[in-house]
């Protein structure tokens, strides 16, 4: 029969598991803050997820240990505030149906992401996946990936031919420009006074009423 | 080191803020069959409701709800909303997702996504989506209430652009 005392730390290491699996879609959404990034990570962590598709994906995609994972994040400028422009703002990456498991120092987790992004006619989910963690306490009690894992079970096709690997800035920069330019066609058509957006309106209305 | 009584306290902290945050959503969701009371139970007297438009997406304007009493009059307003079914946001539901909660003593900040699942003639797309920023305290019923949430509008759909954000319908 465990103590109220393990009972109340294993509610602990429950609520930190949660909080880091949470913390993971935040410093990579709006992180501007590279060390909460890091912080995430034991020395030795691997983050692994499988090809977008079986069709169209573009290699394995792994990152072994933190520095790798770091120049990951930096790689396309997730610390600038350029990055954080149109095309970026909608990028979440949620979690839902956490399940964890603790053993003493380590924990396996599964959760569903969901990764959503903007298109030209709005949000969209870009990406559905189960990741599968292994989660360690550290010397400083602290819990953090050892290993993460997704598998991408469905994707949009802007995703299938998207190569996996963070394009540079270069590459960042005119992917950027090309989407802003794409969304903001769009929007013209979307501001709600413009009749051209009320017509799209009506005739979407219309159609839901057939 | 903190006392066991202190730990339990603060787990008892996170699972009433989650509990709270869970009352928002489904208040709204259901609100054609229950009571204002429970959206405004969610709220301190005093408590700012606001969203921001950021991106692109983010639909046709902002809106600022002060107080209980202007919460329950926008809750009212929310049920003449999506009753042509299956309108735009015919059934729609709010999704809370990855909500970071931290807290410090009687108040605790949460930052969590914002996910408007609703209806679209080619069935379930996002409406609307974005970041609640929200500022809790405990309050003396013991209970944790939302004293401002800030909805960051990041995007919304072509449906979701012609509603304005938070209106009083």
């Amino acid at each position: 029969m465990p103590t109220l005392e393990e009972r109340v730390q294993k509610l602990e290491d429950k609520e930190a598991i949660l909080h880091l699996m949470n913390a993971y879609g935040h410093a990579m959404d709006t992180g501007r803050d590279i060390d909460a990034w890091n912080d995430l990570y034991t020395e030795d962590a691997v983050w692994a997820g499988t090809p977008i598709t079986e069709t169209g994906g573009h290699g394995a995609n792994r990152i072994e240990g933190r520095k790798a994972m770091a120049e990951w994040w930096l790689r396309a400028g997730r610390d600038k505030d350029a990055y954080w422009g149109p095309g970026h703002r909608a990028s979440h990456h949620g979690v839902i149906m956490q399940d964890i498991f603790i053993d003493g120092d380590r924990a396996t987790a599964k959760s569903y992401g969901l990764i959503t992004g903007e298109a030209p006619n709005g949000p969209i989910i870009r990406v559905i996946g189960i990741y599968t963690d292994t989660i360690v306490r550290c010397p400083d009690g602290r819990w953090r990936f050892k290993k993460r894992h997704l598998e991408r079970t469905c994707t949009t096709p802007d995703m299938q031919v998207r190569p996996l690997e963070t394009p540079g800035p270069e590459e960042m920069k005119k992917w950027r420009e090309r989407n802003i330019a794409e969304m903001e066609e769009a929007k013209k058509k979307r501001e709600p006074w413009k009749p051209e957006f009320q017509a799209e309106l009506a005739k979407r209305k219309a159609s839901v009423a057939d | 080191m903190a006392t066991l009584e202190e730990r339990v306290q603060a787990l008892e902290d996170e699972k009433e803020i989650r509990r709270t945050l869970l009352q928002y959503s489904h208040a709204i969701d259901q609100r054609e069959t229950q009571e204002p009371a429970m959206l405004s139970d969610c709220f301190t007297e005093d408590a700012v409701w606001w969203a921001s438009i950021d991106g692109p997406w983010a639909g046709a304007g902002g809106a600022k709800h002060t107080g209980r009493q202007e919460i329950e009059e926008w809750f009212i307003g929310m049920r003449s909303f999506g009753s042509d079914k299956p309108g735009p946001h015919g059934k729609g539901k709010h999704y809370l997702v990855s909500p970071d909660i931290r807290v410090a003593g009687d108040r605790a900040t949460v930052e969590s996504y914002h996910l408007g699942v609703g209806a679209s003639p080619n069935g379930p797309q996002i409406n609307s989506m974005g970041r609640y920023l929200d500022v809790m305290v405990r309050c003396p019923d013991g209970r944790w209430r939302i004293k401002e949430r800030h909805l960051a509008k990041e995007g919304s759909s072509v449906e979701g652009q012609a509603h304005v954000v938070g209106a009083k319908h």
